[in-house]
């Protein structure tokens, strides 16, 4: 029984990355209609961009952590923008092979920049904590108790402020929010910058918990595929209840089934998902 | 006369593959050559998926390494004659495409695409999992007496070495892959595909069923993926997890789209492009996948119709001015 609890609550942690990752590629998809392939690299790269500010530059981690968020962001706008954004036909094939394309150069000029043994970013919160019977870190807390937080600033800025009133108009009907004098082309960047950031988040707050690799990217953006479709494409709710249901799932098929077919459950999942209910467990039909 | 120009061009096409071992005497030379042709059948392959289905399959990587791993299975586990295993590694690409597809088809886009990314994804933790099958990381490989390939082609006394031989041999099955892709898309079947891709609700208005035709596509795709792929891990004598990266399957869908997908020659000339290029400019492999991301990304964004696509019209007006042709006819000529 303690295994059990000590898995559900590794879970909810690994768990709070995949929400925090899949809420950013759900929300490109919801106001853009765009599946952004290279959603996990963004991950990637704020995980390594804290560790040459952590190592090489000396920085803090609690300082190199936002610094890489905001790096990434900007240049999750930038990247974004020359790669989909001056498509003529956007449709779902051309978007995505673009998409493919920026993947995987971003990961193999991070295998060139890094290379490819796995690192581990340096942590001042590395002790173990007890929690009753069970043990964590003190990372992993501080990795939930930011991811909720981010979440729930996230929620606040969609509902009460202006630009995100202008995000859920877009969201709803583009052409319509344009009439209104909503700039698509503005709430466009403010999403790549949203999502950009919350993918480095979560990439930030990983580094010190997982070994970081080039292709750590990948395996995030099968995860987030997983995690959307559970939770409906472009469903920031589904994408966070998903998040967290995937954790748990695959730690606890991990602790009590096999650990090296761990990653295919979720495929699995996904495929069987994609087959019963094509628009996701808790999507609309797709239009 | 508006035939002649492509007729001509294939002839000298057909002329000079043939003459290559003639014409290059470096056995690196042709090894390059035999690459081209093997990676040119897979992705004529993904091409009939891709350009007439209009389906972006990342799964044909996996139908290519099905192959691959099927033919090295039955040699080394079971003593089976190379040629006799191309069949059963062809119908086991085919089974496995027909049950892939039959439900994944159904769905759109990029649902499709994540569908089929799984599967490939899935299959590479079975490869590397399933280690008393498939040894694991480390993969299957031919001991050196048994790699190349036994040739079924006796040109009398002619002699080209055993490279020469097996240059042939490629050649001939892309030859019988160009020609069965070719007969699909003339046909009945790649007129009602092209017709699913230009406007589903059109065409299922007129009786063309969908998701039958694209299943047709999607198979004969794995079909020329499976064969691609047997003959691959004969010819390199080695087949490991690596074949399902996805590295694999953005080379595959670059040959494609930079060939340009809606048409036969578009993937072979994609696939002498990526394969001879990077090799003729010395590329180090490393830089290479980067090359190819940001190339995929000009292609989508500049040519979506790819290299043959986009200079096709332009051949069309030099030969037959005055007559140009637009609608259904265009899209009927797009597709021979």
């Amino acid at each position: 029984m303690i295994l059990f609890g000590q898995q559900i609550l590794n879970g909810v942690l690994i768990g709070a990355i995949y929400a925090l990752i899949a809420t950013g590629f759900t929300l490109i998809f919801g106001i853009l209609r765009v599946v952004n392939f290279a959603h996990g690299e963004l991950y990637m790269l704020g995980a390594f961009l804290t560790y040459t500010l952590v190592e090489v530059v000396g920085l803090p981690y609690l300082l190199a952590g936002p610094v890489s968020v905001g790096v990434v962001a900007l240049l999750s706008v930038v990247l974004l923008t020359v790669t989909v954004g001056f498509l003529r036909r956007r449709d779902a094939n051309a978007t995505v092979l673009a998409t493919i394309g920026l993947s995987m150069a971003l990961q193999q000029l991070a295998l060139l920049v890094w290379g490819g043994d796995p690192l581990m970013v340096p942590t001042p919160f590395g002790e173990a904590v007890t929690l009753g019977p069970l043990y964590t870190t003190g990372q992993r807390l501080l990795t939930l108790a930011v991811a909720i937080s981010l979440i729930g600033l996230l929620a606040w800025f969609v509902r009460r402020t202006n630009l995100g009133r202008g995000i859920r108009a877009v969201a709803q009907d583009a052409d319509a929010a344009a009439l209104m004098g909503v700039s698509p082309l503005r709430i466009h960047r403010v999403t790549h910058l949203l999502a950009g950031g919350l993918a480095a988040a979560a990439g930030v707050l990983i580094g010190p918990a997982l070994a970081i690799h080039p292709g750590m990217g990948e395996m995030a953006i099968f995860k987030a595929f997983v995690v959307v479709i559970l939770g409906g494409m472009g469903s920031v709710a589904g994408a966070i209840a998903g998040g967290f249901a995937l954790g748990v799932v695959e730690s606890v098929g991990a602790g009590f089934i096999s650990g090296e077919y761990k990653d295919a459950f979720g495929y699995a999942v996904l495929i069987a998902i994609l087959l019963l209910r094509p628009s996701g467990l808790f999507g609309k039909a797709a239009a | 006369m508006r035939a002649l120009v492509p007729r001509v061009a294939m002839i000298a096409a057909a002329v000079l593959l043939l003459a290559v071992p003639f014409l290059l005497h470096r056995d690196y030379w042709i090894h390059l050559a035999i690459m081209s042709l093997i990676y040119a059948l897979a992705a004529l392959g993904l091409g009939l998926v891709l350009g007439f289905g209009g389906q972006l399959s990342l799964g044909h990587v996996g139908f290519f390494g099905i192959g691959a791993y099927t033919s090295m299975i039955l040699q080394l586990r079971f003593e089976w004659a190379y040629w006799a295993t191309v069949p059963v590694a062809i119908a086991l690409a085919a089974a496995s495409a027909a049950a892939v597809g039959y439900p994944a088809l159904r769905l759109r886009g990029p649902y499709f695409a994540a569908a089929t990314l799984g599967f490939t994804e899935i299959l590479r933790l079975v490869a590397l999992n399933w280690i008393s099958l498939t040894n694991g990381q480390l993969g299957l490989f031919l001991p050196t007496s048994s790699r190349s390939v036994p040739s079924p082609l006796r040109l009398g006394d002619l002699d080209f070495g055993p490279l020469g031989r097996e240059y042939y041999t490629t050649l001939a099955l892309l030859a019988v892959g160009v020609a069965g892709a070719a007969c699909l898309v003339a046909s009945r079947t790649g007129r009602a595909l092209v017709a699913v891709h230009e406007d589903e609700r059109v065409a299922e208005s007129v009786g063309i069923k969908p998701v039958r035709y694209k299943l047709i596509a999607f198979v004969a795709g794995a079909v020329l993926n499976g064969m691609a792929g047997s003959y691959f891990g004969q010819y390199v004598g080695l087949v490991d997890p690596r074949m399902f990266s996805a590295h694999q399957t953005v080379l595959l869908l670059m040959m494609v789209v930079i060939g340009g997908a809606r048409t036969v020659a578009g993937p072979v000339a994609g696939a002498f492009l990526l394969t001879l290029v990077p090799e003729i400019l010395r590329i180090n492999e490393s830089v290479r996948p980067i090359l190819y991301g940001l190339f995929i990304v000009l292609t989508i964004n500049l040519m979506p119709e790819g290299l043959v696509g986009t200079l096709r019209p332009w051949i069309r007006r030099l030969t037959a001015p005055g007559t140009r042709r637009t609608g259904v006819g265009a899209v009927q000529g797009d597709a021979a």
